[in-house]
């Protein structure tokens, strides 16, 4: 049995003109490797960071 | 400690010592579960967020990116939520993007020819896009970076979904007003709604995805604070701060430690957190679905590709100025999957212990005619099993019992409806947990061994198993809970009933596999959704049967009407 497709839609010629607009947009690579020691003094950052405000509020 | 007291009886061996270290690891886990569901219980509920109430300004993109699903039930989503947005009668700028990495020829015709039958159901030529990358380079956070490098300028906010995922127009509106109001707001993560279970296991994940997970999430939400959560999907982000924070480099190595970062969302959310945005979860924002697994295996095929990315995690706990917060949940989402094989190794090493264990003498004294006995450990033993399974069960009655006193549980059966679908499905997640068990350690051990599972789409039938595929499926844990049994008789046989409740799932895996993927009956695991079916679902449903009318035509007539090729 043969099927038709019954659509309102206009026959699609290409796609690209369904593209998205071009608005280009900078996305920089993150660094998320490190050396052991930037690793300590970052973690050495984090725990003061989360200390910090209950220090402030002691001291 | 009580395992240490317990263990050391008879004297402290190596074993005692690896026992008590794997139960210590295991419990911890637990406990941790059962604190973060206290912490949702007893956490207040938060102040009134701020939001915008005059015209919004910012453009917003939802964006729906697709890797070969069926694409007319994909775009009747589409189509309903553009409806629905509409029927809020906002003036705000909201577009839609879909964003193609189908690898299937065939499945991308049919996209095009589905997405011009939304454009025209629509009408909406210059703000519904469809593009369809040559090399799905990054998988799913490739695309989406794809998508903001070369049009991301173009708007203000992304609301970024999965190709299941469903909103309600007024939810898409609330997240915007609540995202412009907080300039320092990077992303906002809604709690979505498991809808459309059907077979047994896929009820009951909903059940438990409605009744429990929003109170831990609430209690994970608490801990992370302005960190996340953020689960890929169903949140809104700020272009702007996502383009400079979030721009994933590939991890030294290869697969599955190096290459493409799998599980990106908690990256993604580690790096705003990292450059001083905000990431929140709004649990009380309503309207937001999306669908889950329907049988063990799917679930085991996406638990597989989410376990290669926790433990590729491992590699990104030191990142260089990340938040602790951000460091603990890649530690917890890398303890997620190691945890039951920590289990297993416990069991293991229990039953060695029984194995290895020395005889006892009941003479130590010489010319004593009396025999002296060892201390009876068993009530130790069965408080410390107590205890274990108390962190397990504990913090799901406490979520019914709080349901019941919040009056939550009237969308959920009644009391008595509720507390029904809370054992049947305690019972069930028991009976199954085994079996989960199994695929979890297989699939940890395939990753450590250096397996890539690759990206495979998800399936998203009616779910239904026949046996041969069920068998397929399990065997190999059948076999490996017939082993068990057989090796505990021989080496430990004071343990084999201990070991029963885990061995006996496992042996019947293939059944229970089969069985759970059956069409439930119609008052299992009742959710709100069944008596009040949301509106953005009765739309999805009129839109998929005005479009059911026409049934999709083979490629070579698709590819004919759409004059492509």
């Amino acid at each position: 049995m043969s099927m038709t497709i019954q659509t309102t839609a206009k026959p699609v010629a290409s796609t690209a003109q369904f593209a998205p607009p071009r608005a280009a947009l900078a996305m920089p690579k993150q660094v998320l490797t490190a050396s052991r020691g930037s690793f300590l003094r970052s973690l050495r950052n984090s725990v003061l960071a989360l200390v910090a405000p209950g220090l402030r509020r002691l001291g | 400690m009580v395992f240490q007291i317990y263990g050391a009886a008879d004297g402290v061996g190596i074993l005692d010592v690896l026992r008590s270290t794997l139960i210590f690891f295991s419990t911890w886990w637990l406990a941790w579960g059962a604190a973060t569901a206290l912490l949702g219980l007893t956490a207040r509920q938060r102040p009134a967020v701020a939001r915008i109430s005059g015209p919004i300004k910012g453009r917003t993109v939802v964006i729906v990116p697709v890797y070969n699903e069926d694409p007319r039930i994909t775009f009747a989503r589409i189509a309903a939520m553009d409806a629905s947005v509409r029927a809020t009668q906002t003036t705000a700028q909201v577009d839609f993007a879909v964003l193609s990495d189908t690898r299937d020829d065939k499945i991308a015709l049919q996209e095009q020819h589905w997405f011009a039958r939304l454009l025209a159901r629509q009408n909406g030529e210059g703000r519904m896009f469809y593009r369809r990358r040559e090399k799905n380079t990054g998988r799913k956070a490739g695309n989406i970076e794809d998508f903001i490098t070369s049009s991301g300028a173009a708007w203000d906010y992304a609301v970024i979904l999965d190709a299941d995922s469903l909103m309600e127009g007024d939810t898409i509106i609330e997240m915007i007003r609540r995202i412009e109001a907080a300039p320092k707001l990077a992303l906002l993560q809604t709690l979505p709604r498991v809808i459309g279970g059907t077979t047994r296991f896929g009820r009951a994940m909903q059940f438990a995805a409605g009744f429990h997970s929003p109170i831990f999430a609430r209690g994970l939400a608490a801990t992370q604070g302005r960190t996340g959560p953020f689960w890929g999907h169903n949140a809104i982000v700020r272009i702007r701060a996502w383009a400079e924070s979030c721009g994933l480099p590939e991890l030294p190595g290869r697969a599955p430690f190096g290459g493409h970062i799998m599980s990106h969302d908690y990256v993604e959310a580690a790096l705003l957190a990292r450059a001083g945005w905000l990431v929140r979860l709004d649990d009380d924002l309503e309207g937001s679905y999306e669908e889950g697994p329907e049988n063990i295996i799917d679930h085991a095929k996406r638990d597989r590709r989410w376990c290669q990315g926790n433990l590729q995690h491992s590699k990104l706990v030191a990142a260089p100025g990340l938040k602790l917060w951000s460091r603990f949940v890649f530690v917890q989402g890398i303890f997620a999957y190691i945890a039951p094989l920590i289990w297993l190794a416990f069991i293991a090493a229990s039953i060695a212990a029984v194995y290895w264990v020395e005889i006892p003498d009941y003479f130590p004294q010489a010319n004593w005619p009396f025999p002296t006995f060892p201390n009876d450990q068993t009530p130790k033993a069965i408080g410390l099993a107590v205890g274990v399974f108390g962190l397990l069960v504990m913090p799901k009655l406490l979520v019914a019992l709080d349901a019941i006193f919040t009056g939550r549980v009237r969308g959920f059966g009644g009391i008595g409806g509720s507390l029904r679908a809370v054992l049947t499905e305690l019972a069930l997640s028991s009976l199954i947990a085994p079996i989960l068990m199994a695929f979890q350690s297989r699939s940890v051990l395939q990753v450590l061994l250096g397996r890539d599972g690759g990206w495979p789409p998800n399936n998203r039938g009616d779910g239904g198993l026949d046996i041969s595929e069920a068998w397929a499926a399990g065997r190999w844990i059948s076999w490996l809970g017939l082993t068990c049994i057989i090796a505990t008789h021989f080496m430990a046989p004071v343990l084999t009933l201990w070991l029963l409740p885990v061995a006996l799932p496992m042996l019947i895996a293939p059944a229970l596999i089969w069985w759970t993927s059956r069409t439930a009956g119609p008052h299992a695991f009742p959710v709100p959704e069944d008596t009040t079916i949301p509106p953005i679902l009765t739309r999805h449903n009129a839109v998929l049967a005005a479009w059911a009318i026409t049934a999709p035509a083979a490629p070579a007539a698709l590819m004919a009407e759409a004059k492509l090729g």
